[in-house]
């Protein structure tokens, strides 16, 4: 879970307590993303069951004591093979849209052609709208954001691709036969 | 919205009577005012002929081009060129300046041509490449300029007679991804500051994704005809990217 290594990560720089790691969050991965107080707690309770923080009590004036946070040697340990472990890619789009393409060449109320073309028309939906935020964002203090953004770009763009490559092949996709049986006799075989 | 263009079975053929080639198939297009048209397709698609032909830049074999009400697909050679000095802008994938003058005589030239003093075309053209963030670029010769900032020159020659439709052939096709994006962002502002109207020709859909509307062609006529909305769904996708990153 990404939520845990990422507190592991910034307690390697030094110890907060939990108020302080949502506002640290929030400023270093800056992607507009409002974390939870909640979530932070219930995080940091499961990463001390693990022992990979531990922590101490703090006093302070007017208020309850609360508990500052420090990262553990095994904390450690886990933030770097989390580090040197590669993000294994989800497959996306290319899994339930294929599906259907390769169903409406079968056959059926609408035809492959009208079925990319829906596809490409969200596609570009949402291509146009990353872009339009990308165009917004500032490059001196969102530099995160505009990277997560143009990972979706580029991503929707492989997809139109995709997409653009099945159109050109149409003809040859809708000469293409499924291996369907033919339907079986129905009724009962009659009493030779 | 007014409307800009209007074709009325819009077609162009060529070859011999007896092997016709036919680029544009009665194709009827309507484009406003202040709107960014992109126009898609595959190769032989027919779409850089439907640009050029809305920029008079070729004669159709048959149907109708109106600007603004008049149909300027039967005007003799001599209107055609005044009018695409003096309404029509063009950019086009391979820059296109003239190497021995500078930027600024370069945006210049299109007005000169028309009859302008130099001296006031001069200024005008420093006022137009101020637009397009070149203003201190303005003495520089072609060879002197990035790709991006050469086609940010042609940007502000196409824009310096504040032309009715600028239109642009693939204009980001021989730049990196980054002069692509200071080139297309300069398009999406000019649209967008001055309600200029433009028309995109592009096999690119990251550069298409910045029009208002795309439309599609195959084999000469419109397949599809896309218009984007703009801000509606821009929340879904932060959601969407903030949850993918965060779980």
């Amino acid at each position: 879970m990404s939520v845990k290594h990422a507190l592991l990560a910034l307690l390697y720089q030094h110890p907060m307590h939990g108020y302080e790691l949502g506002k640290q969050l929030n400023l270093v991965v800056s992607a507009e993303w409002d974390v939870k107080p909640g979530q932070i707690a219930s995080t940091l309770a499961r990463l001390h069951e693990a022992q990979l923080v531990d922590y101490e009590m703090e006093a302070i004036d007017d208020a309850p004591d609360r508990k500052v946070y420090c990262i553990t040697q095994e904390g450690r340990q886990e933030l770097e093979r989390w580090y040197q472990s590669p993000e294994v890619r989800e497959y996306r789009i290319g899994d339930a849209f294929y599906l259907k393409l390769v169903l409406s060449l079968v056959g059926g109320p609408v035809s492959p052609d009208e079925v990319l073309k829906v596809q490409r028309r969200e596609l570009y939906q949402q291509l146009h709208q990353a872009t339009a935020l990308r165009l917004k964002a500032d490059a001196r203090t969102q530099l995160p954001w505009i990277l997560l953004l143009e990972s979706a770009i580029m991503h929707l763009e492989a997809d139109l691709r995709w997409i653009e490559m099945c159109e050109a092949r149409m003809t040859d996709l809708k000469q293409y036969t499924p291996p369907i049986p033919p339907p079986k006799p129905r009724g009962r075989p009659r009493r030779s | 919205m007014s409307t800009m263009i209007r074709t009325e079975a819009l077609t162009k053929t060529y070859g011999t009577a007896d092997r016709p080639i036919t680029a544009l198939n009665a194709v009827n297009l309507t484009v406003e005012t202040g709107e960014f048209l992109a126009i898609m397709g595959p190769s032989g698609s027919g779409k850089s002929t439907l640009l050029y032909l809305l920029g008079g830049l070729e004669r159709p074999t048959s149907g109708k081009i109106l600007l603004r009400d008049a149909d300027i697909s039967t005007l003799n050679d001599d209107d055609l060129s005044r009018l695409r000095r003096q309404s029509l802008g063009f950019v086009f994938q391979f820059f296109n300046l003239i190497p021995v003058l500078s930027a600024q005589e370069n945006v210049a030239m299109t007005l000169i041509l028309d009859g302008t003093p130099r001296a006031q075309a001069l200024t005008r053209a420093h006022a137009a490449l101020a637009q397009v963030g070149m203003a201190d670029r303005s003495t520089h010769r072609p060879s002197e300029l990035s790709g991006g900032q050469q086609q940010r020159v042609a940007l502000a020659r196409a824009l310096v007679a504040k032309p009715a439709v600028v239109m642009a052939d693939e204009p980001t096709g021989n730049l990196d991804s980054r002069s692509s994006d200071e080139v297309i962002h300069m398009l999406r502002r000019t649209v967008d500051e001055v309600g200029q109207t433009l028309i995109l020709v592009t096999h690119d859909p990251r550069i298409a994704a910045y029009a208002d509307r795309i439309v599609f062609l195959k084999d000469g006529t419109i397949v599809d005809d896309n218009r984007l909305k703009g801000h509606g769904n821009a929340d879904q996708i932060r959601d969407q990217l903030t949850k993918v990153a965060f779980g």
